[in-house]
């Protein structure tokens, strides 16, 4: 019935509606002209993130010379289409289809919400009389923390199924029965034992509230809503966050962002309550004898900016550091570098990164020129390839997982790269189970296979790379049958792997930190750059490297300039000094500066004395924690930055500055595929908490600088990082109100930069091939430490847990797991729920075993977000040689079962 | 070293309302049930096993009669699909039974030609006789009553359909006839008038 787009259609179409003449762009449908036409019809089954299914026939239109009405969603608009919707017959039917609805629907549901979608249609044709004056009984199920479900007011529209299947791929939703009796039901025997994801999106289309928040009966329904970026991992959601009296009650996806496209995950959609959580620190603290006491912020800003100035003045400005937070906005960061090389004259400022990406920027900068991540999110649904590269992303980075998961399914191939079988692995088509700490000889022989069947881009290579053979003699040795021996995959896998991956153009490359936090991190990135560079799977649409971010800013405080060896914009001090001691007027240090770890190392040798840690427990999220707790402990000073008291804080601290939220400020946010974003204030800062920036300022002014941090809101900081990084030129506040925009942006006319290296690398117009030789982690098991432990986080929970830990996610996920397979478990006689310690040559930990047939023998799985666990007390001190990154994939332990 | 606030939720949940088919007798296919399967199996790819699952349950029917919950999950672990996905097949076809049924399963149409030709009648008649509402199964097991919808015969409504045989153009009177001649003669009663269902080609 529904015609098809008349091959060579023009690219615009001429349509009316209603007698009134338009004109849409190819490829919409009736309803897109309608909603152009600001002409209403209701709807109930379509949903723009949906593919229309055109089935609940409230939106028939007619069409001149067509012999029957149509559904207007799911009809393609043609060329010259008469359309008219207002005619006596399509009002009867659409009246029909409500008053057939309305029969079997509660009154009292229209009644608390009239807002839905359903309820307005019913109220707007004034069927009120209609409905069904009884409570209609339906199955309800309040089983879920977030998800409130209530089928007495279904009206099985199946937008649910839908978009539980379309757009997060979990296919929770089902249909049991059908006609009169059809309900619609989750795939356990309640929602929360079900596969549910609590992504919400089946919340968020649902048009009658059958499915709601189930926080709205508790909070209450938002008064206001305020547009901003999500909190969480680096993906950059953007969300619309809805407040009442001051306080956060509930967040929405935002239709037409453009990372998330209308969806969202638990994290970003409902973890939300630690902001006004009850332990929330909202006085400045000092510690005296031990014992915190609240002050004022006079008294502690002039307490440690004194201390402060002294420890300088003693030790000299190499001796205190700063280290900038991936929670904090880019124009904080940019404030706390600039603090400590301006105010304390030292490069030691560091972030997060350290610990996770700073592998990958390393790696990227030595082989193209720059450390950005190359391509968007958008390449997903380009690429025919992907390769997923020690990364969970449907855990740990959901909305992204969720577009891996929907790529599949249109049939993109898909190589899985992890020990463990994670869920993308059960839908890939070759799932490379390497042993931890083994991607360099995987990729060595991958790079191997690739050359060996010549499978490489000849064009791209002459063209654009150069040490092509002398990087084919470092892997000469690595067959993909030496690998198969060192990795624990079969050769055959291997060279199907490189071949998918050569062949299947265009391919795409995403990791994390399954390839980062190791000894060989910088190797291994680099290697997976050599793999794109063979292949000429760079600065096209749907390839290139693209590390995925684990916090919301964390490219950003790296990117302005919280980084030893970087000045804001990623400038080298060798390129960018000029620019910014001009600005400053003042002189960068030219001492090398320590990055955290190296902080860590000198304050155990007494060189280093005082730390500044802005958003950041080091405490609990470094590796080795015995060792850090030592390093910590030697210093003089500690001033923690947050928004409870962290274990740095209640370990060590000495001053204590309470920030606000993300959620309380404004400013911007990088994420991974560069995109800045604008972060705004949904609710004030509560109590006396402040945004970092103010602090920053407060505590520069404090120390005799106020003149160069003088600034009244982020949005004079970021004009003054506008001014000086030519990549964040074009950005400004008005151009990145909607949607934002990609790095580099070096005008006010530029629409940023969703690929990198289009036609040369930004080193230059040729790349080398770096070869790699493979060493093995130091980690090494044998009797005494027979197992390799490899950390990592999960879907419910957030890195040290400081935020999802103070919100219903607990009830998601209670507790750290150790996730083992049930033949070792077998072997050591423990069950699911047994609790166990592991030991390694560091230290323990006590945690819950849960039986995972997803981990392979001799190997565990653990996660670090229950700080009462503390799991880093057993991860190692090794580091990658390049950037000093942790080896947090790889640690030799043994598990003893505990009484 | 905790420093998380005291849980402040609930977490005790209520359970949700929801009804589930009854678990039922642990289920396996019969050893030649399980050859059969092996077969059928065959013909669709390896990764596309899921595409079995209406025979895969033919069987099970065939084998007991009626598919039980616990046939369900067996048949899902097989297919490497979640037990929902087989529900929403079962409860989706009229003629998979959830529940034990007769060995005579008369399905009555229900849908606009058969209801205009009397098939309310015919349904009064049987149900009637057998002393059992729609949906039932009469005391000596021997009948199962279910309404359902289009037969696909609306030439010669009303249509009734017994096991797998069609009989149409039923007045309440033909209906009446046909229990006894049921009652009397087992299956050599039904029509002979088939529908070829795929399990029985094995």
């Amino acid at each position: 019935m529904i015609a098809a787009p008349v091959a060579g259609a023009a690219p615009t179409l001429s349509v009316e509606v209603n007698g009134a003449p338009d004109t849409l762009p190819a490829g919409a449908t009736i309803l897109d002209a309608l909603r152009a036409a600001g002409v209403h019809l209701p709807t109930l089954c379509h949903d723009e993130r949906l593919t229309p299914i055109g089935v609940c026939r409230l939106c028939l239109v007619r069409v001149q010379g067509w012999a029957r009405a149509v559904p207007a969603c799911s009809t393609p608009l043609l060329d010259g289409m008469r359309i008219e919707t207002n005619a006596r017959d399509l009002e009867d039917a659409r009246r029909t289809a409500l008053t057939l609805l309305a029969r079997r629907y509660p009154a009292d549901g229209v009644e608390r919400d009239p807002h839905k979608e359903f309820h307005r249609a019913i109220l707007e044709h004034g069927l009120e009389r209609e409905l069904l004056q009884a409570s209609a009984p339906g199955p309800i199920d309040r089983s879920h923390p977030y998800i409130a479900v209530d089928m007495s007011r279904c009206i099985d529209c199946y937008r649910c199924v839908r978009i539980c299947d379309e757009v997060q791929g979990q296919f929770v939703w089902h249909v049991r029965d059908r006609g009169l009796d059809t309900q619609i039901v989750p795939d356990g025997p309640s929602l929360f034992e079900s596969s549910c994801v609590g992504c919400g999106a089946c919340v968020d289309t649902c048009p009658t509230g059958a499915l709601d928040d189930a926080a709205r009966s508790r909070l209450g329904a938002a008064s206001a809503w305020t547009n901003t970026t999500c909190p969480y991992c680096g993906v950059g959601c953007e969300m619309s966050v809805g407040a009442r009296d001051g306080r956060i009650v509930a967040v929405k996806p935002v239709l037409d962002a453009p990372v998330n496209k209308g969806h969202l995950c638990v994290k970003g959609r409902y973890a939300f309550e630690f902001v006004g959580a009850d332990d929330r620190v909202l006085d400045p603290m000092i510690r005296t004898g031990g014992q915190w006491r609240c002050t004022s912020w006079d008294e502690a800003l002039t307490f440690a900016a004194a201390r402060l100035g002294d420890l300088v003045a003693r030790h000299g400005p190499d001796s205190v550091g700063v280290l900038g937070s991936a929670r904090a906005t880019n124009e904080e960061n940019y404030l706390a570098q600039k603090f400590a090389r301006v105010v304390l004259g030292t490069n030691n400022v560091d972030c997060c990164a350290r610990v996770c990406h700073a592998p990958s920027a390393a790696a990227l900068k030595h082989s193209l020129g720059t450390g950005l991540g190359t391509n968007s999110f958008d390449d997903i649904e380009i690429a025919r390839t992907i390769l997923v590269c020690g990364a969970n992303p449907t855990e740990n980075h959901p909305v992204v997982g969720a577009r891996i998961k929907q790529a599949v399914r249109r049939g993109a191939a898909l190589i899985v790269v992890d020990p463990r079988r994670i869920e993308l692995a059960s839908l890939a088509t070759c799932h490379l189970a390497v042993r931890p700490g083994t991607n360099v000889p995987l990729l060595n022989a991958m790079a191997h296979a690739i050359l060996a069947k010549d499978l490489v881009d000849r064009r791209f290579l002459e063209a654009r790379v150069d040490g092509v053979e002398t990087f084919a003699r470092s892997v000469e040795a690595w067959t993909p049958e030496r690998a198969a021996v060192v990795c624990g995959v079969d050769a055959e896998l291997i060279r199907r792997a490189a071949r998918l991956y050569a062949t299947r153009a265009p391919a795409m490359s995403i990791h994390g930190l399954g390839l980062t936090e190791h000894v060989q991190g910088t190797d291994g990135v680099t290697l997976l750059i050599n793999l794109a560079l063979l292949t000429g799977n760079i600065g096209k649409p749907g390839t290139g490297i693209n590390p995925l971010r684990g916090q919301n800013n964390v490219q950003g405080a790296a990117h302005m300039g919280c980084e030893p060896n970087t000045l804001p914009g990623a400038a080298s001090p060798k390129d960018g000094r000029a620019v910014f001691e001009q600005a400053w007027k003042r002189e960068i240090p030219s001492t090398h500066g320590l990055h955290l770890l190296h902080m860590m190392d000198a304050a155990l040798d007494g060189r280093f004395n005082a730390l500044w840690t802005i958003g950041y427990d080091v405490l609990l999220t470094n590796a080795n924690a015995s060792e850090t707790v030592r390093a910590m402990r030697a210093l003089d000073l500690v001033i923690v930055q947050d928004l409870f008291l962290t274990e740095t804080a209640r370990e060590v601290g000495s001053v204590f500055f309470p920030a606000c939220s993300s959620l309380e400020k404004d400013g911007t946010f990088m994420n991974a595929e560069r995109r800045i974003q604008r972060v705004r204030q949904v609710v004030r800062p509560l109590g006396q908490s402040r945004p970092d920036w103010r602090i920053i300022c407060d505590l520069a002014r404090a120390m005799g600088h106020g003149e160069l941090f003088d600034f009244r809101e982020p949005e004079a900081i970021w004009n003054e990082v506008r001014a000086l990084c030519e990549g964040a030129r074009g950005m400004s506040y008005a151009r990145l109100d909607r949607g934002g925009l990609q790095w580099p942006c070096p005008s006010e006319d530029h629409p940023g930069t969703s690929i990198l290296h289009r036609d040369s690398f930004a080193a230059g117009p040729r790349a080398v091939l770096h070869g790699v030789a493979y060493q093995p982690s130091r980690e090494s098991t044998g009797p005494e430490y027979p197992f390799v432990l490899n950390t990592g986080r999960s879907l419910y929970q957030f890195n040290a847990g400081t935020m999802t830990g103070r919100t219903p996610n607990n009830a998601l996920r209670p507790s750290d797991l150790l996730d083992m397979c049930p033949d070792d478990a077998d072997r050591l006689g423990l069950s699911e729920g047994d609790t166990a310690r592991v030991i390694s040559r560091y230290g323990s930990a006590v945690l819950p075993v849960r039986l995972n047939a997803g981990v392979q023998p001799g190997q565990l799985f653990a996660t670090f977000h229950t700080p009462s666990i503390f799991l880093n007390s057993t991860t190692g001190s090794h580091r990658d040689g390049a950037t000093g990154t942790p080896e947090y994939k790889v640690a030799a332990v043994r598990v003893e079962r505990t009484a | 070293m905790s420093f998380h606030p005291k849980m402040a939720y609930d977490a005790s949940f209520h359970k949700s309302g929801r009804t589930l088919t009854e678990a039922g007798e642990p289920f396996a296919y019969t050893p030649e049930n399980t050859a059969r399967f092996e077969s059928i199996v065959v013909r669709y790819p390896a990764d596309r096993r899921r595409s079995a699952v209406l025979p895969a349950l033919y069987l099970v029917q065939y084998q007991q009669g009626h598919v039980t919950a616990n046939a369900m999950r067996y048949v899902a672990d097989l297919l490497g699909i979640t037990a929902a996905d087989v529900e929403d097949v079962v409860s989706y076809y009229t003629m998979f039974h959830t529940k034990p049924v007769g060995t005579f399963v008369i399905n009555v149409c229900r849908t606009l030609p058969c209801a205009l030709n009397g098939a309310e009648r015919v349904t009064e008649e049987i149900c009637g006789k057998l002393g059992i509402k729609p949906g039932e199964t009469d005391p000596s097991g021997t009948f199962t009553v279910v309404e359902v919808e289009c037969l696909g015969a609306c030439d010669r409504a009303p249509v009734v359909m017994v096991n797998d045989a069609w009989h149409e153009c039923l007045s309440p009177e033909d209906a009446s006839k046909l229990l006894d001649d049921l009652r009397a003669r087992g299956e050599a009663a039904l029509s002979g008038c088939h529908h070829v269902v795929e399990s029985r080609r094995l």
